[in-house]
């Protein structure tokens, strides 16, 4: 590998070590820019403030970490269960803001895994049939 | 007769009391309308925390109607000093129930907002989002305020002969007698209050100031104006005998004195105790126990025979 590429390779890997340590919002938008890598202890305090908001953001994480490891959804998985699994939006969301709840030194994103963990088990939703 | 109820003040007789004449009548109104600021703030917080958001969605709605039967009873009334009274409780009353917490079931429940971070911590929760975005309606309501011959506030009428519209409106249609005090000062509780959480929104609102530092200098703006304008105000409030117009003239000078105390306290100058009712309850009790002592005492303080109703 030649110098120059060498310094390519530094200049390009600086470069998204810069952009990710950059990433934020625009100012006065509402939520964090990723959720994921934020503490369950952020994670409370602002589900506190906007619990509806906060449970669809948590979820619409989980969907696209579910999609990246399988290529399917939420909704395929659901499919393959019996019908009265008890599973609907405040039963899925319960489960990473009880983890949260739990665990507030943990990271979002472990709370969340844990709702991927609890489906993949093909458990219904606690309380549901 | 109004004076023959206890809970009505007796009227002023010659050479009467020395306390309540200026400047004193202003000093107590004005550290009332504070109290009853920050008293407004730890009452919602304390509901919030006693029967939880979701009770408090529902409780809200019956708080507020109570309010408007309170207000009913205020609009029915001769007495321009229960009216006042009235319209500034029930004014407080349907800002912190029917205006805060339906933004508050919208923002964080109904269309599921999440609240704005900076830091590391909520800066502004759903509800007061969807307060900014009320400031058009504000400004809108300002303008008919601004062009209405009725309006009485002394800004707007200053306004008004500013912009050389005292010959095109034209006298006014009322006299004070037909003026009704409840509903005038429960709206102007109303406004007041809205038009200075708008003013505080926009210069916490990153967009427009920035974050940190940036916004430091829409802050000591804000905070420059708000002593400067308050304390205009204040001087002329000094100066008032009739507690009922000085009540209704402490609700904006406290209001704008009060948007200083809301800049300096993010500056982490001060903590905030109406905020944690629950943290700071004996203070909260004994700051209550303040404001009523003092509120009953300008309530029944000796009135003009045009404040009670009987001229």
């Amino acid at each position: 590998m030649n110098r120059l590429t060498v310094m390519i390779l530094l200049l390009a890997f600086s470069g998204v070590v810069w952009a990710a340590g950059q990433l934020q919002l625009r100012p006065g938008m509402m939520g964090v820019a990723d959720i994921g890598a934020s503490d369950c202890a952020m994670f409370n305090e602002m589900h506190y403030n906007g619990p509806t908001g906060m449970r669809h953001h948590v979820l619409t994480w989980v969907q696209g970490y579910i999609y990246a490891k399988t290529g399917s959804n939420i909704d395929a998985m659901l499919a393959t269960m019996p019908e009265d699994n008890g599973w609907n939006f405040d039963s899925l969301t319960d489960v990473f803001v009880d983890y949260c709840r739990a665990n507030p030194d943990a990271q979002v994103s472990e709370a969340a895994i844990a709702l991927w963990t609890t489906l993949r088990a093909g458990n219904s939703a606690p309380g549901g049939a | 007769m109004a004076t023959s109820d206890p809970l009505q003040p007796a009227p002023a007789k010659p050479g009467g009391s020395k306390l309540w004449r200026a400047p004193f009548v202003g000093i107590f109104t004005l550290v009332a309308m504070l109290l009853g600021i920050g008293l407004a703030h730890a009452v919602m917080r304390a509901i919030e925390e006693a029967i939880g958001h979701d009770a408090t969605y529902v409780v809200q709605l019956f708080l507020g109607a109570g309010a408007i039967v309170w207000l009913w009873y205020g609009v029915k009334s001769r007495s321009e000093n229960f009216a006042t009274w009235t319209g500034f409780f029930t004014g407080i009353v349907i800002w912190m129930t029917w205006v805060e917490f339906f933004y508050m079931y919208y923002g964080r429940k109904n269309f599921g907002m999440m609240p704005r971070v900076d830091g590391g911590a909520v800066t502004s929760e759903p509800e007061y989002l969807i307060m900014t975005a009320t400031t058009g309606v504000l400004l809108f309501m300002l303008v008919f305020y601004t062009f209405d011959k009725d309006t009485r506030c002394n800004m707007f009428v200053w306004l008004q002969n500013k912009l050389g519209l005292r010959d095109g409106l034209g006298p006014s249609t009322k006299k004070a007698r037909d003026r009704n005090y409840a509903i005038i000062t429960f709206m102007e509780t109303i406004y007041v209050t809205w038009f200075c959480y708008a003013w505080n929104l926009l210069v916490f609102d990153p967009t427009f100031v920035g974050y940190g530092r940036d916004a430091l200098p829409a802050e000591l703006g804000s905070v420059f104006i708000s002593i400067t304008w308050g304390g205009y105000c204040l001087s002329r409030l000094l100066k008032y005998r009739r507690t009922s117009t000085a009540v209704r003239y402490g609700i904006p000078t406290a209001n704008i004195l009060w948007i200083s105390v809301e800049i300096v306290s993010g500056w982490g100058v001060m903590t905030e105790i109406w905020l944690y009712p629950s943290k700071y309850w004996p203070e909260l009790l004994a700051l209550t126990a303040a404001f009523t002592v003092l509120a009953v005492l300008i309530y029944k303080a000796p009135k003009k025979l045009s404040e009670v109703g009987e001229r």
